[in-house]
């Protein structure tokens, strides 16, 4: 089959059938580690239980995938025969404080093309990880679920979001809440007094 | 610009030749190429028939299509990153390919008309054909794999453990 052909269809199979693909024989192995994935509209990476996570990319759904040390070289090497670039519409992450698995998602996400991350934050710790990310990403748009309130010079330094919302029962005073209206597209305060 | 009553020979690789009408050509980027190539005036008539590399039985499957097809805008639109769906294939073509399916050669004939798409540079049907062939893969076992893409499996069964084990996180 011609090869423009060839990878086109690689831009519909699902992550399954692309692990199915890799084990029929040589030219696909070689083709699916070389080919694009395609558009997914949404991923999200999640570590609700201590030392594992849950992937989910498109239709596919990974979960309890331990962040031990010794196994994630295997899996990026995992990802990278899967395909050569892939394209994710919205990514979300809620990732613990565990600074390993931080750079894995760095790792795994490097260089993937990301329309909007997305971020849930509980901890200053966490909102330094989420910066982190996003300065591997200036051209992506950025979301914010922010579960905390920061003091206001750091409310102040976030990069603009398509919507950054922080869910907190306190107060902030009128005037950060104008530059944050000023700062960011979508601004939703929850409960947040505004004084 | 594109004179719909105009008429173009077209000779196959294996000797016949097909006369169609300007606006069913006018979806294939090859042969709208060598019709420019070969013109002689404004009107746009080619000196000679256009040789394509593409037999008589597949040709005719194109021109099937193409009939079918002769009134989509052009030029193709070409597909965002956003579009992965493959479940948006027409009715008509769904039967036109489905037609295929009672003969003993169903996947040459396919394999055939997705040759030919790609030769004659026919976006719409490279497209459409790329979603069938994509819509038979999806969700089947590797053994079924190999027969829809009459693929020979050349991996030791090292080889096979191996990338077993490396898929084996994601698969479970």
């Amino acid at each position: 089959l011609p090869d423009v052909f060839l990878r086109k269809l690689m831009r519909n199979m699902e992550v399954k059938d692309r692990l199915s693909l890799r084990l029929t024989c040589r030219a696909f192995e070689n083709l699916v580690a070389n080919s694009h994935a395609g558009h997914f509209e949404g991923a999200f990476i999640s570590s609700f239980t201590p030392d594992k996570f849950n992937l989910v990319l498109g239709n596919e759904s990974f979960y309890g995938i331990e962040w031990s040390n010794e196994d994630l070289e295997l899996r990026l090497h995992l990802m990278n025969r899967l395909f050569s670039g892939i394209s994710i519409g919205e990514f979300d992450f809620n990732i613990d404080d565990d600074f390993t698995a931080v750079c894995f998602v760095r790792d795994l996400i490097s260089s993937r093309l990301i329309g909007i991350l997305g971020f849930r934050v509980d901890s200053e710790c966490q909102l330094n990880n989420s910066l982190l990310i996003m300065s591997d990403f200036p051209n992506s748009s950025y979301t914010m679920d922010l579960c905390f309130l920061p003091e206001t010079e750091r409310c102040l330094s976030l990069p603009p979001m398509e919507e950054l919302c922080i869910f907190t029962r306190s107060k902030i005073s009128s005037e950060l809440f104008i530059k944050l209206l000023d700062i960011h597209k979508n601004l939703d305060l929850g409960d947040l007094i505004v004084h | 610009r594109i004179y719909p009553l105009m008429r173009v020979t077209l000779t196959t690789s294996d000797g016949a030749s097909v006369t169609v009408s300007r606006q069913l050509t006018k979806h294939s980027g090859f042969i709208e190429k060598a019709i420019t190539d070969m013109a002689v005036d404004d009107n746009a008539v080619p000196l000679s028939a256009v040789a394509v590399d593409v037999d008589d039985a597949t040709l005719k499957l194109v021109i099937e299509w193409l009939t079918e097809h002769r009134d989509d805008a052009l030029p193709y639109p070409e597909k965002t990153d956003e579009e992965r769906r493959a479940d948006d294939i027409p009715a008509w073509d769904q039967a036109f390919v489905q037609k295929w399916d009672t003969k003993e050669d169903q996947q040459q004939t396919l394999y055939a008309v997705i040759t030919a798409a790609d030769k004659l540079d026919i976006k719409g049907l490279l497209d459409m054909t790329c979603k069938t062939l994509a819509n038979k893969i999806n969700g089947k076992t590797v053994e079924e794999m190999r027969e829809i893409l009459q693929l020979e499996c050349d991996f030791t069964e090292e080889e096979l453990a191996e990338i077993r084990k490396e898929n084996a996180w994601c698969e479970n």
